[in-house]
C-alpha cells in the first residue's frame, strides 16, 4: 500500500454545518448577552431595596411580634387543684388505661 | 493584522455600551468560524459542538472586558473553547460508558455525520486522529489545522512547548501508521 502523506488529506474535514448556522449562532450569543446585562442591571438596582426590606420585616417581628410568654407549670399540686373533678377522673382514667404506665416489665 | 484586530475589539468592548456590541460583532466575525471548527473536530457532533460553542462565547463575553494582554485574544478564547469542548467530551463519555472505548463513540458519530462525504480517505483521516489520546488529539488538530505557534499551544493546555512538539510527533507518527495500513 502507498506511504500516507498528509498532502494526500491536506486540511480537508468531512463536517458541514447547517446553512445560516454562524449567523444564527452569533444572533443567539448576542441576545443571550444582551439578556444577562438586563438582568444584572436589575439585580443590582432591586438586591439592595429587597434586603432592606427583609431586614426591616426581621426587625419588625423582634420589637412587634407577639412575645412567647406562656411557659409550663412548675407548680404540679397547684396543676391538679386547678383542674375539676371531671378532668381529674378523665386525667385518672386515661392514665389507667395507660399499658406503658402500668404494666409491669419486671 | 491579528494584534490590530485583537486591540480594536478590546477597544470597543471596553468602550460603553454603545460600542460594546460592535466590538462582539468585530469578535465573531473574526473568531466564531476558527472557534467552532477547533470544537467541531474535539467533540465530532454538530450538536455538542454548538453547544460548546455557545457556551464558550457567552464565557468570552463576559469575561473579555476584563483581558489583559498576557496573550493573544485568540488564544485566549481558544483555551475557553477548548476547555468547553473538553467539558462536553468528557461528559458524553461519561453518557457512553458502555462503549469499550470512548473514541469508538466518536469514531461512530463521525461516521453518522460524514456520510454525504465523497472521499473516503477524509473520513478515514478523521477516523485515525479521533484514535489518538486526548492530548494529542488536541495538539494535533492546532497544529495541524489551525498551524498554531507551540508557544501558543502550550499557553493554551497550560503545558510546555517541548511537551506540544513531543505530543505533535507521536500524533503524527501514529496517524501515519494508521492510515498506512
Amino acid at each position: 500500500m502507498k506511504k500516507f502523506e498528509f498532502t494526500d488529506v491536506g486540511k480537508q474535514m468531512p463536517y458541514t454545518v447547517p446553512d445560516r448556522f454562524f449567523e444564527l449562532s452569533a444572533e443567539r450569543a448576542l441576545r443571550h448577552d444582551s439578556r444577562r446585562r438586563k438582568f444584572g442591571r436589575i439585580y443590582k438596582l432591586y438586591a439592595p431595596v429587597a434586603a432592606t426590606i427583609a431586614a426591616a420585616a426581621i426587625m419588625a417581628g423582634l420589637f412587634f411580634g407577639p412575645a412567647v410568654t406562656a411557659e409550663p407549670p412548675t407548680d404540679f399540686d397547684a396543676f391538679l387543684t386547678s383542674l375539676s373533678d371531671d378532668e381529674i377522673r378523665a386525667l385518672d382514667n386515661s392514665v389507667s388505661d395507660d399499658y406503658f404506665l402500668t404494666a409491669n416489665f419486671y | 493584522m491579528a494584534k490590530a484586530i485583537d486591540k480594536m475589539i478590546i477597544e470597543l468592548v471596553c468602550g460603553g455600551s454603545d460600542s460594546r456590541e460592535e466590538g462582539y460583532r468585530l469578535l465573531l466575525e473574526h473568531y466564531q468560524q476558527r472557534l467552532y471548527w477547533h470544537i467541531r473536530r474535539i467533540v465530532v457532533s454538530h450538536e455538542d459542538a454548538e453547544d460548546a460553542l455557545q457556551e464558550s462565547l457567552v464565557n468570552i463575553f463576559r469575561n473579555v472586558s476584563k483581558f489583559r494582554a498576557e496573550s493573544s485574544l485568540f488564544t485566549w478564547m481558544y483555551r475557553i473553547a477548548t476547555n468547553e469542548a473538553l467539558r462536553v467530551l468528557r461528559s458524553r463519555k461519561v453518557d457512553n460508558v458502555d462503549f469499550e472505548k470512548a473514541e469508538s463513540f466518536l469514531i461512530s458519530t463521525l461516521h453518522e455525520q460524514a456520510a454525504y462525504t465523497p472521499e473516503e480517505i477524509v473520513v478515514r483521516f478523521q477516523a485515525a486522529i479521533l484514535q489518538l489520546p486526548e492530548r494529542q488529539r488536541v495538539v494535533f488538530n492546532m497544529r495541524y489545522y489551525d498551524e498554531m505557534p507551540y508557544e501558543d499551544m502550550a499557553q493554551v493546555l497550560d503545558s510546555t512547548v517541548e511537551n506540544m512538539k513531543t505530543n505533535y510527533h507521536y500524533a503524527s507518527k501514529k496517524i501515519k501508521e494508521i492510515m498506512s495500513k
